[in-house]
């Protein structure tokens, strides 16, 4: 029989350990965002994960970082060929370093972002938020949460949009109107809501913004690699 | 025909298709379709690669994306535009009130055309008292498509502390 419930009630390192320790031979999946995240577990033993275009530990490392989703664990007699070899504790130990390294490199780049921003007198308000909606770096004091929750929905959107019309990912989303420009970008674990004046050159704020998406992408990937990096 | 007939009458159906054809004469726009406020396709290009079921999805998911966007902005916005980028198209939505106009096209769309184009069939369709409707924000009692029933319990949590003052 399989196991469902909510990542917010059961955390996913906690899952992991959970089968591990009984050393179950079980596919755990869970919905996450970028689609679904699935790890393989044989005698107990962690033997592949894929997420989001990755495999591997890579993708294990990612998967850790989930806080949010549907989980489903189902007990199987086959798994893939194996693509981890780490004891599972090794795995929990060095994805929790990695989880760290990156929660406090987002912050400090997203900071080196927001400089930026503030800097650049085209740009009358942003907003970084991390996946869950939560504020990292903001100018707009009165109405930062609500940018931040409606990039939460509106990245959701976006991808929806982007699955089922087979369009690729989603670069920037934005709403023109007479007065201003207001843009959402996905920029992996953070999401960006930047707000400028119609009087500018659209394609240079298209531009900017593909910039600060690209920056904080970037950061992202090596991240996970080679520890935070912050791009000049 | 490409439409859903619970919705709008055969008759205004045609003379939509009608007043829509020069969308799809835009070098890039490759098609395009016109939902009502509430998420249902009222209408698409004839011969439309969307399945219907992707159209339906697709009005839906637009017109979320529209209702989300008119918490942010002031009411008295009379031009309301979303273009979703994505690698090799644009989305490009007009939003009119009670309605979203749907075009997807490529990078190299001419958007000064696209959107004149837009406002003369936005300004023949306004003339016709059968289509007034589209061009209203829609009333307090129509239905919200920002509910938990259509989000789901994770998303909706989001939905209150977009509503705040």
């Amino acid at each position: 029989m399989a196991l469902v419930g909510d990542l917010k009630d059961l955390n996913i390192a906690t899952l992991v350990q959970l089968n591990c320790v009984e050393k179950n031979t079980a596919e755990l999946t869970v919905s996450a965002r970028k689609g679904p995240a699935t790890v393989f577990f044989n005698k107990g033993e962690i033997v592949h994960a894929t997420y989001s275009g990755e495999r591997g530990e890579d993708a294990l490392y990612r998967i850790l970082s989930l806080a949010e989703g549907e989980f489903r664990v189902t007990a199987v007699t086959e798994v893939p060929d194996r693509t981890i070899f780490t004891s599972w504790e090794s795995l929990l130990l060095e994805g929790m370093r990695v989880i760290d390294e990156t929660e406090r490199g987002k912050a400090r780049i997203a900071e080196s972002v927001g400089e930026e921003l503030d800097d650049t007198p085209e740009i009358e308000g942003y907003v970084l938020a991390s996946e869950k909606g939560e504020v990292i770096a903001t100018n707009r004091s009165d109405d930062g949460e609500k940018l931040a929750a409606a990039a939460v929905l509106l990245a959701w959107k976006g991808e929806g949009v982007a699955s089922r019309m087979v369009l690729g990912e989603m670069s920037i989303l934005a709403l023109l109107t007479e007065k201003d420009m207001t843009f959402f970008a996905d920029c992996g674990r953070v999401l960006a809501a930047i707000i400028a004046k119609k009087s500018t050159a659209s394609e240079q704020l298209y531009g900017l913004v593909d910039s600060v998406r690209r920056k904080l992408k970037y950061c992202e990937l090596t991240q996970a690699s080679q520890g935070p990096e912050i791009i000049p | 025909m490409a439409v859903s007939a619970n919705t709008i009458a055969p008759k205004n159906v045609r003379d939509l298709l009608e007043n829509l054809a020069p969308l799809g004469q835009i070098d890039g726009v490759r098609d395009y379709l016109l939902a009502d406020c509430q998420g249902r396709v009222l209408a698409r290009k004839p011969g439309s690669f969307w399945k219907e079921d992707v159209a339906a999805a697709c009005a839906r998911d637009v017109a979320q994306v529209g209702e989300i966007f008119s918490l942010l902005t002031s009411a008295d916005a009379t031009e309301k535009v979303l273009d979703f980028r994505f690698e090799g198209s644009l989305l490009l939505v007009w939003d009119w009130g009670g309605a979203y106009l749907v075009a997807l096209c490529g990078h190299d769309v001419n958007h000064s055309i696209a959107r004149m184009t837009v406002n003369v069939i936005k300004e023949e369709l306004r003339k016709d008292r059968r289509f007034k409707g589209y061009f209203a924000p829609p009333s307090g009692g129509d239905e919200s498509l920002l509910t938990e029933q259509h989000l789901g319990k994770e998303l909706y949590r989001y939905v209150a502390a977009l509503k705040q003052t």
